[in-house]
């Protein structure tokens, strides 16, 4: 299951007019594994603003942060200790839960996601060739119009 | 005549064969790859018609910018399968098929020329058969549009004044359709004939402008008022009751959106990288600008080149219409291969240049689809290459309307030549 906050994102919108999104994933144990917590999570960048100098923006995606839960039978050695976030609980969405974070090592300290941009040393150039390709084939178009059109 | 039916029969069903099998794939690639066959705006839909089962407005899903009927019409998503819709839209592409087919005969061609072009141009194209299999609407509006042309052109002007409401309800881009329509109810040949035509001697003494303002101000006869009125009052109906029912999001999504919107991510557009760059620099209203004004140009120059065949007029000015337009999908070429079965028969090309033209204007996607998919899933900067691409196409498509154009013969000579078959 997964929650996330805000619930409603404008998925077009460039990255600088959207906002930060916050992704909540509950896990259950993995079947082989009691100890382990699997998830895969597909990740879709935004447009980023055209840079100088650069073909790349660069997005820092942060380790995740792992909270065990203190609820039903989930229990644990933590819990004896004071519950540090007050999270939703995963199947009712009403009620506070009690979550711990654990400490973790990640296995990298942090992703490096590399999205292409364009390139702000092409505006010129980009403009003024496009508008020329579609003044040559809008005068082309409006020849042929003339001559073969009926305009009586 | 029983070939003909036997003939248009067969191509019906291998249309409909095709679909089908696109549709069985397509939920198999789902399922199996990464790449998804179905569009994202199928599962748009099937969400905004879970909404309204559970009796919310469909404007609750993001990006859910279309009519409320659409999300009404496919609810069986979530009661029966979620590839209902896609049915629909098959239904809906053979159904068009058949309209076009009928009109065609209307206009005078033979059973076996008729049916062929409408399984060359449209049951047996891979790209309706795609667009419709991948879950996107078109192949409704392409209908409509259809019966709003055959209607017209059958003399029923109330009939065709709803279909036109009920589609530019739909997708905004039939309002371009209004001058061709109106230029031609009021040319229609016993109906409304202004001293324009009495004057046939006349008219080298009359300039250019006077010719226009003439054609303007005749404009307005019975037929136009009659077709304006139904039509408008069909679209203010709609409008009303689901402002009614959803309130300003149904506004701000379902129109507004498409009149402002400005699409800065890929696409066939030639303008895609200019707006890009430009997006948030003084100037991007004038470039906005300035890749309206030739649209625009262009659209009332063919529509009062080629007023006379309606068919014609509409296919021309859809194609402008896309082909210069600030974003570009391939979803929206649908928009005139629909009307391309109608304009074959009046189009004296030889196959081979068909197929050259056919050919070019494939190859010019390929050249865009390849950097596209490098920038879109393997994260390559192939910027350049895609606007390169996106110009080489915008060329490929000039060049084939100019060929339409300069190949195009009146339908008085095509009506001869037909029925001497």
């Amino acid at each position: 299951q997964a929650v996330l906050t805000p619930d409603v994102i404008d998925v077009e919108a460039p990255e600088y007019l959207a906002r930060d999104l916050l992704l909540l994933l509950f896990l259950e144990p993995d079947a082989r594994c009691s100890r382990c917590f699997r998830a895969a999570v597909p990740v879709h960048a935004r447009y980023h603003r055209p840079a100088e100098g650069t073909e790349e923006a660069v997005v820092v995606l942060q380790s995740p942060e792992v909270l065990l839960c203190c609820c039903h039978s989930h229990l644990s050695a933590e819990c004896w200790e004071p519950a540090e976030v007050d999270t939703p609980c995963p199947s009712d969405n009403t009620s506070p839960c009690q979550w711990h974070s654990t400490t973790h090592r990640p296995a990298y300290e942090e992703s490096m996601l590399r999205v292409p941009v364009g390139l702000r040393e092409h505006s010129s150039l980009v403009c003024a060739l496009t508008l020329l390709t579609t003044g040559l084939c809008s005068g082309l178009i409006l020849a042929a119009a003339c001559k073969y059109g009926h305009f009586s | 005549r029983a070939e003909g039916m036997a003939g248009a029969g067969a191509a019906l069903l291998g249309g409909l064969l095709a679909r089908l099998a696109l549709v069985l794939y397509g939920l198999h690639q789902d399922r199996a790859m990464r790449v998804r066959y179905t569009d994202v705006d199928y599962r748009v839909f099937t969400d905004a018609a879970r909404l309204v089962t559970e009796g919310r407005s469909p404007y609750r899903r993001a990006t859910y910018r279309y009519t409320p009927l659409l999300a009404w019409l496919l609810t069986p998503n979530v009661f029966l399968a979620e590839a209902f819709g896609k049915l629909l839209f098959v239904a809906g592409d053979l159904a068009a098929a058949v309209v076009a087919y009928r009109a065609l005969r209307r206009r005078g061609a033979a059973a076996g020329r008729a049916c062929g072009c409408c399984a060359a141009a449209w049951l047996l194209n891979p790209l309706p058969m795609a667009v419709s299999s991948r879950g996107n609407a078109e192949a409704l509006v392409a209908l409509l549009v259809l019966a709003t042309l055959y209607w017209v052109q059958a003399g029923s002007v109330g009939k065709a004044a709803v279909c036109y409401g009920l589609a530019v309800h739909m997708k905004i881009y039939p309002l371009t359709y209004a001058l061709p329509i109106a230029l031609h109810l009021r040319s229609r040949p016993g109906r409304g004939e202004g001293a324009m035509d009495a004057g046939g001697d006349k008219t080298a003494k009359f300039t250019f402008m006077a010719r226009l303002w003439h054609l303007f101000v005749k404009m307005l006869n019975r037929d136009v008022l009659l077709f304006g009125t139904v039509a408008g009052s069909v679209l203010a109906a709609l409008t009303v009751a689901f402002y009614h029912l959803y309130g300003w999001e149904f506004l701000e999504h379902a129109y507004l959106y498409h009149l402002t919107r400005r699409d800065i991510r890929h696409n066939f557009s030639p303008y895609f990288y200019m707006l890009y760059l430009t997006a948030e620099s003084k100037w991007s209203f004038a470039l906005g600008l300035a890749a309206f004004l030739p649209q625009l140009l262009l659209l009332l120059v063919v529509s009062i080149a080629f007023y006379r065949d309606l068919a014609f007029n509409c296919f021309l000015h859809t194609t402008i219409f896309v082909t210069f337009n600030k974003v570009c999908t391939s979803q929206y070429f649908v928009w005139y291969l629909c009307l391309l079965p109608l304009v074959m028969p009046s189009i004296k090309m030889s196959w081979r240049r068909g197929v050259l033209l056919l050919f070019l204007w494939f190859i010019g996607q390929g050249l865009w689809l390849a950097p596209a998919y490098f920038l879109e899933f393997n994260g390559y900067n192939t910027f350049l290459f895609i606007w390169l691409a996106g110009l080489l196409f915008l060329l490929i498509n000039s060049l084939i309307i100019v060929q339409i154009i300069s190949h195009y013969q009146t339908e008085a000579q095509v009506a001869k030549k037909l029925k001497q078959w």
